[in-house]
């Protein structure tokens, strides 16, 4: 697998003493988060550490209680989310696409903001990275396979050329055959020098990842890279019932 | 008889299609329900008296107007409350509550301005001789009536359908969320969405003296029941299940007052709790409702 990131990259995001809940409840506390430019970071977690709210309080879609965030240096907690989007974060949630819209009108959508002619060229653009798609394009998002979406999803967070990527269990309804295609399109979009947040539970993507971090009841409680973590007696046992390294099994 | 009734069904499920289309369209951009709906189209009602009783103008040229000036106060409205709305704990729950006050407030200023005297536009305004249609005669006031629905949700298929903001409408009625996330500003196509609703019940307004009687300042709730009855019976959260919904809620509103007159002003209310008992993602079901 690739990796492109270099120690020397400038900070790309940055996040920091995120709070951030629902109605009383809070999911998240002091949460600090970084993206170099061109690393792939992976978010591991349990169900309910508050993964999916981070990412989502990184894009303007729940509401921040404090912390702040820089993206490209400039602050962007005070942002709409379409603003966010436009400055070069990219979102694919776990539907990631509009099932009651075509493929065509999924893929323009992704470059709304954009103009008329630019929407076009990059649309055809990713319809050659993406040529799945190419048959299915005036068919409903709805009625493609889960892999297939999930191709929808990325070629329409890419419409809107972004600078960071950040992801939501893409591996969520994938059969392990489209999980292995998702990370091999990932790492491809990684060596191209694409900087990715990318949160999950299948261990399958740490093979993408530069730094893992680890949040737990809505606290960061590791950031480093995927060897320190897999030494890490605790996190490895607690969190993901890793064996050790040592008595890894091949793949 | 049968076949006269079968077609002024048409006609009038036509007109109630874009009556209720409007609200069709604010409920599944918003997920919301317009209280104050019927009192838009009251307004639109009024305006077409007023430009007629003024200056003996055509109803039909009550329609840009109606357009402009409730598409504007739509956008208002949108960004006056929608978005603080949004931001409270229980949304639906308090927008009902607003807006069934703001439709008070309509009522209210429109009984000072307008006065309780109930006001009617001569059908006459568009000419005296009938129409035939499949060899049945019918008053020409209700088939400019159907013709303008008609044009009216033509107008709505090719804005969802075959426009970038539709599209971009469309996806908000699928996932705020996503939609934001995707790059799109929701409020700014939730406030043109909601600006339509009020400028289509408008227009359906100016045609009121016609489809449905006289004007009079508490039609509103009246009218906001049956749109319900009709958006419920197609497919609530789809514009185009309305068309579905409004013909068969004039088809069967025309075969009870042919055939069980006091019985006709209890069909909406009947349909409605007929379709949501029996099958409430409404006739087009679920797979319609997403399309």
């Amino acid at each position: 697998m690739s990796s492109s990131a270099d120690r020397n990259e400038p900070i790309l995001l940055r996040a920091s003493g995120l709070a951030a809940g629902y109605g009383p409840l809070q999911v998240l506390w002091d949460v600090d988060l970084e993206v170099a430019s061109r690393e792939c970071v992976i978010l591991l977690g349990p169900n309910g550490a508050g993964k999916t709210t981070l990412l989502k309080s990184l894009l303007g879609l729940v509401p921040l209680w404090g912390g702040q965030i820089e993206f490209g240096g400039s602050r962007v907690e005070r942002l709409r989310t379409d603003r966010r989007v436009q400055a070069g974060i990219a979102y694919m949630s776990e539907i990631g696409v509009f099932p009651n819209l075509s493929v065509d009108e999924n893929l323009r959508l992704g470059g709304y903001f954009l103009p008329r002619h630019e929407t076009r060229l990059r649309a055809q653009r990713l319809y050659a990275k993406f040529p799945d798609l190419v048959q299915h394009r005036r068919a409903l998002a709805a009625s493609l396979s889960g892999g297939q979406r999930k191709m929808l999803s990325l070629a329409k967070a890419f419409m809107s050329g972004p600078r960071l990527l950040v992801m939501d269990e893409p591996s969520a309804g994938l059969s392990p055959r489209y999980v292995k295609e998702v990370v091999a399109t990932l790492d491809g979009l990684h060596a191209e020098g694409l900087s990715m947040l990318i949160a999950e539970q299948n261990l399958g993507f740490l093979d993408l990842a530069d730094r893992v971090c680890v949040l737990d009841s809505g606290r960061m409680r590791f950031s480093g890279d995927r060897s320190t973590l897999e030494r890490d007696d605790v996190l490895r046992r607690s969190y993901f019932g890793l064996e050790e390294p040592s008595r890894a099994k091949p793949d | 008889m049968l076949s006269y009734t079968l077609l002024a069904g048409l006609l009038f499920g036509l007109y109630f299609s874009l009556v209720a289309v409007g609200l069709n369209l604010v409920f599944g951009v918003m997920r919301l329900i317009n209280l104050a709906h019927g009192d838009f189209l009251m307004l639109g009602a009024f305006l077409a008296y007023g430009l007629y009783a003024a200056a003996g103008l055509n109803p039909l040229y009550a329609i840009p107007a109606a357009i402009v000036a409730f598409m504007l106060a739509g956008v208002a409205l949108y960004y006056a409350v929608v978005p603080r709305l949004q931001a409270s704990r229980d949304p639906q729950m308090l927008s009902f509550i607003l807006l069934f006050g703001v439709s008070q407030i309509i009522e209210a200023l429109a009984v000072i301005a307008f006065g309780n005297n109930q006001r009617a536009i001569p059908a006459t305004v568009f000419g005296s001789r009938p129409v035939l249609l499949l060899g049945q005669s019918f008053p020409v006031a209700w088939v400019v009536s159907a013709a303008v629905s008609a044009v009216a949700l033509v107008v709505v298929y090719v804005y969802l359908y075959h426009s970038r903001l539709g599209y971009a409408t469309r996806a908000v009625m699928a996932s705020r969320d996503e939609a934001a996330s995707t790059g799109i500003n929701v409020h700014r196509v939730s406030a043109i969405a909601l600006g339509t609703g009020l400028a289509l019940a408008a227009v359906a307004g100016v045609f009121s003296a016609f489809m449905l009687g006289s004007i009079e300042p508490d039609m509103g709730i009246g009218i906001t029941t049956t749109s319900f009855a009709v958006i419920v019976i197609g497919s609530l959260g789809n514009p185009l299940g309305t068309v579905l919904g409004g013909l068969v809620y004039g088809v069967g509103l025309m075969v009870m007052e042919t055939f069980y007159p006091s019985w006709a002003d209890l069909l909406p209310y009947v349909l409605l709790i007929l379709i949501l008992l029996v099958r409430p993602s409404g006739l087009l079901g679920q797979r319609v409702r997403l399309a």
